[in-house]
């Protein structure tokens, strides 16, 4: 109702509300009129009547006093002559009737007695259509009793009936007049504001800031006009100053925009020519530091060469920050969700800082929660970037006790929530810098003395990936005592097969028994053997250990750590031999490298893990020890499809290769390999790495040189530079791809190797026609395994 | 005019209450049998009700009430001393029939055989109303002459000589009253 009354327009509602208010106060004078003169002629009646009464009364009195009924009857017969008297009755002051007076008026259906009323007054009393009007009779002053006549209100309802139907006539009339005047006053106060309301609307829909009202009036509505006409003139005066305003704006804009995109790009081609500039120098350096260590050297000149590849791989890892910190700058930094083996990945890290934590001596613990799968959808490089930063900063930051990754989760619906943790008891960080942690360019150790390298750009590049991949990364510590961080991913479990965990159950029924000193290898050596299916038993030195090897019940197999309090694992291992109850009881033992002896790397009995030990060569040296101690839950692992054909245990990778085992190096027997290459150093490093494997070497100083030796030598593979002068490697590719459709010619693996590390590079690369692409600077390793894959997948096409 | 000669002498105070005491009960339950069946006591104050009396007969602040010392109803009178006539109390007198006319009297009662028409030639023309229950009252000189129908109360009156009289009396009370001789 009020929602409809805001909507109605104001010419009705100023109409309406003059409308009702007129009809309102018409109506309501009208029957104020009506009610003072029915009450008027109602009191006028009932006036007139009383002094008929009062007259009568008088004349009874004698009567009544003499109890002389006829001359009452007489005197009340003659008020038959007043129309409205119903009846009329003498009454004593005992209540008797001592006489009365029946009009032929009077309705059959009303009582022919009179009402009570007191006797000592004369006072009314409304009746059903009719009123009492009773008056004392009197003699000698004393009241002797009473008159009461039964006036009819017929009158006074003829007469009520006759306003009503003039209230009627005078509502019409009132309509009539209110809706003159309304329709007069709305018109006027209306009209102006539809004006001013449609000029509104035309300045609004058709931005004409030129248009005017003109209102002849000199009221408010008037002043509203003239206000509104201001009002343009003046936004039109702006708008003639904005417009101005805007276009200068926009070219200034335009300007900064395109220095800015200018200066993006300038700054995009300057990253990308700094990598490649670096790369390639970076190539020949590492490359041939590389080969330099293959060949022989002495200790001193070992030492030189090492450390000159260590700081040209770190120089790798700064360069590669450097990109992804631009990438994250420009919002081009994307991740690339695919299966991987997060174990695996954990695993790689501790690879690569086992040989910083044993010389630091400190205890690299991976908990890996033993019911959590190993395989998810997401960016594998990039979390395991992330890893290697924290663990890597764990570790560089930690000069004494230990480093734990924790890595824990929950599975609903298969997607995994994974937390990852890694925990040190480092220098810590302090609380103010704590909050400024993960932004760029800070550091633990900010100081100007400080100990630590870096560029700063790690934990935020760590960050901004695990932001981008749906967490977040946090840390808490306390200064002096450690730090860790920590983060949460939710992702797919992976469908297909890549556990390299042993399968559940498989040790159902076996005994271990774990000696470690070290109480956090030690629990999660337990729990992690304990989810196999063993039971284990541990101990913290050798000599107890070898105590409750010769007690009931044995151990089927044995863990140890080599570094005893009381023995290290050779003594531990030679104890063991000399006892005849344990001389062919499997050991494994957990060593750094540098300990591993070769003496007892023959030994059948004694298998030797790399600590910090990895999940897979772990796995595959207890299920060895399961084939050699010849327990029945070796068959658990052949089912499993962990034993081949020879009984050897073959843990399942990813792909689908053994990673544990050295690259096995390709043959290149009769195997021609092209090298488009215009960098003479470079060319030596590749050639270098790949001599002496039985390829046949072609070199090609450019791109054009390339695609005509690829014409007329027909290379089973080409290793592409990108940048080269002439004809770059893009359209060399694209020459020899075009060559190979007009000619039917089988395609020729093309691999790019290019110090243009972006990602942009790397999809230029295929979409030109490359397979695949391998960045600078080359390790030995990786373009070994490429030329692998690509021939032996070239064998089987 | 005849009347018991024990009223006339004068009866002892005790014996005169109980009389009017037994009278008074009596009156008392006629009244509530039948009231309009008054006594000429009450009938006679009724009267006085519609007659007017002139400034002359002004007695002071009594309305006075005359009968006969012989006259047998004074007992009765006496029970209406306490009344209340013309806005004055009613004192009952009794005195020889030579004072009538001399003495201040608003009313003159005479029981029936107690109207001595010699008393009501002297009273004609002064302001007392004369009343008696005497059949041919009115017509012999007697102002009000209170008659009997069954047992309601007809009053008898000579019209014609009203008019020259003294007193005044209501249209209502002429309206019930009968001609004299009529």
């Amino acid at each position: 109702m009020l929602g409809a009354a805001k909507r109605l327009p104001i010419y009705w509602k100023v109409t309406s509300a003059i409308v009702a208010t007129t009809v309102c106060v018409l109506m309501g004078s009208y029957a104020g009129f009506v009610m003072l003169e029915t009450q008027s002629f109602r009191q006028e009646l009932l006036a007139d009547r009383q002094g008929f009464a009062e007259v009568t009364a008088q004349n009874v009195s004698a009567a009544l006093v003499f109890d002389d009924k006829p001359s009452i009857d007489r005197n009340l017969e003659s008020l038959k002559g007043v129309s409205d008297i119903q009846a009329a009755y003498v009454v004593d002051t005992d209540g008797n009737v001592r006489g009365k007076y029946i009009s032929t008026a009077l309705p059959l259906d009303v009582e022919r007695t009179p009402v009570a009323l007191p006797f000592d007054r004369t006072l009314g009393a409304s009746l059903r259509g009719a009123f009492a009007v009773q008056t004392p009779i009197k003699a000698d002053g004393k009241v002797i009793g009473a008159l009461q006549v039964r006036v009819s209100s017929e009158r006074l309802k003829n007469r009520i009936a006759r306003y009503q139907r003039l209230a009627v006539v005078v509502l019409l009339f009132a309509l009539a007049i209110s809706w003159f005047l309304a329709r007069s006053v709305a018109g006027l106060i209306s009209v102006p504001i539809a004006r001013l309301n449609e000029a509104m609307t035309h300045v609004r829909g058709e931005r004409d800031y030129n248009r005017r009202v003109d209102l002849d009036a000199e009221d408010e509505l008037g002043q509203l006009a003239d206000s509104f006409n201001a009002m343009l003139t003046e936004v039109a005066q702006r708008d003639a100053t904005l417009e101005e305003t805007v276009r200068e704006r926009t070219e200034q804009l335009f300007l900064s925009t395109e220095k800015a995109k200018a200066a993006s790009r300038a700054k995009s081609e300057f990253l990308a020519n700094m990598s490649h500039e670096i790369r390639t120098p970076m190539n020949g350096m590492l490359g041939m530091t590389e080969l330099l260590l293959q060949t022989e050297l002495t200790s001193r000149q070992r030492d030189l060469a090492n450390v000159l590849m260590s700081s040209g791989a770190s120089l790798i890892t700064i360069i590669n920050d450097i990109l992804d910190f631009s990438k994250i700058e420009a919002g081009k930094f994307k991740l690339v969700d695919a299966p991987f083996n997060l174990r695996e990945a954990i695993d790689d890290v501790v690879s690569l800082v086992a040989g910083t934590t044993e010389e630091k001596k400190l205890e690299l613990v991976v908990r890996y929660q033993p019911d959590l799968p190993e395989a998810f959808v997401a960016d594998g490089g990039r979390i395991r970037q992330v890893i290697t930063n924290l663990v890597g900063n764990a570790v560089k930051f930690t000069d004494e006790g230990s480093v734990r990754i924790d890595v824990t989760g929950q599975i609903r619906q298969d997607k995994a929530r994974v937390h990852i943790a890694v925990t040190d008891t480092g220098i810590g960080i302090s609380q103010d810098k704590l909050s400024r942690i993960f932004e760029k360019f800070e550091q633990a150790d900010g100081s100007s003395a400080r100990r630590y390298e870096g560029t700063g750009l790690g934990l935020s590049i760590s960050r901004s990936i695990v932001e981008l991949a749906g967490g977040t990364l946090n840390a808490k510590s306390v200064e002096g005592e450690g730090s860790s961080f920590f983060f949460e991913l939710r992702m797919p479990v992976a469908k297909m097969d890549m556990e390299i965990n042993m399968p559940q159950s498989a040790m159902e029924g076996l005994r271990v028994l774990i000696i470690d000193s070290k109480d956090q290898t030690r629990d999660v050596l337990d729990e992690l053997i304990t989810s196999w299916g063993a039971t284990v038993d541990t101990a913290v030195d050798g000599e107890r250990a070898i105590k409750a090897m010769t007690r009931d019940p044995r151990p089927d197999i044995v863990i140890a750590d080599f570094d005893l309090p009381d023995m290290d694992g050779d003594t531990l291992c030679a104890r063991m031999r000399e006892d005849d109850l344990l001389t062919d009881k499997p050991l494994v033992i957990m060593a750094s490298p540098s300990q591993i002896g070769e003496q007892l790397r023959d030994n059948g009995r004694t298998a030797f893990v790399s600590k910090p030990y990895r999940i897979e060569p772990l796995v595959r040296a207890v299920g060895e020890a399961m084939v050699s101690a010849g327990v029945e839950q070796a068959q658990n692992l052949a089912d499993a499809g962990r034993l081949d054909e020879d009984g050897n245990v073959t843990p399942q990778s990813p792909n689908g290769t053994d990673e544990g085992a050295q690259p096995e190096k390709p043959t290149g027997d009769g195997v021609r390999i092209l090298i488009a290459e215009d960098n003479r150093v470079n060319q030596l490093v590749v050639t270098n790495m790949i001599a002496g494997l039985g390829f046949e070497i072609e070199i090609a100083e450019n791109g054009r040189i390339a695609v005509e030796k690829f014409i007329e030598n027909k290379p089973d593979l080409i290793i592409m530079d990108v940048s080269m002068p002439e004809m770059d490697g893009l359209e060399a590719t694209k020459a020899i791809r075009a060559y190979e459709r007009e000619h039917e010619f089988g395609r020729v693996p093309i691999i790019a190797a290019t110090a243009h590390a972006m990602e942009e590079d790397r999809k230029r690369c295929r979409t030109a026609g490359m397979d695949d692409y391998i960045a600078k600077p080359i390790r030995q390793d990786a373009i070994l395994a490429k030329i692998r894959k690509w021939i032996s997948d070239d064998v089987a096409a | 005019m005849q009347g018991p000669r024990s009223e006339r002498s004068g009866r002892p105070d005790g014996r005169r209450v109980v009389f009017v005491t037994a009278l008074g009960f009596w009156l008392s339950l006629g009244a509530a049998a039948e009231p309009e069946r008054k006594g000429n006591a009450a009938a006679v104050a009724d009267v006085a009700a519609f007659v007017r009396w002139p400034d002359t007969a002004e007695y002071g602040l009594s309305f006075r009430l005359c009968l006969r010392d012989d006259d047998p109803a004074f007992g009765e009178f006496v029970r209406e001393r306490d009344a209340t006539v013309q806005g004055k109390p009613l004192t009952v007198h009794s005195m020889q029939p030579a004072q009538f006319g001399r003495m201040p009297c608003h009313i003159a009662y005479f029981s029936p055989g107690y109207a001595d028409p010699v008393i009501l030639k002297r009273l004609n023309n002064q302001p007392t109303l004369t009343v008696s229950p005497e059949r041919g009252f009115a017509s012999h000189g007697g102002l009000v002459e209170l008659n009997r129908d069954g047992g309601r109360l007809v009053l008898v009156m000579d019209r014609a000589a009203l008019p020259s009289h003294p007193l005044a009396f209501s249209a209502q009370l002429l309206a019930i009253s009968h001609q004299a001789g009529e």
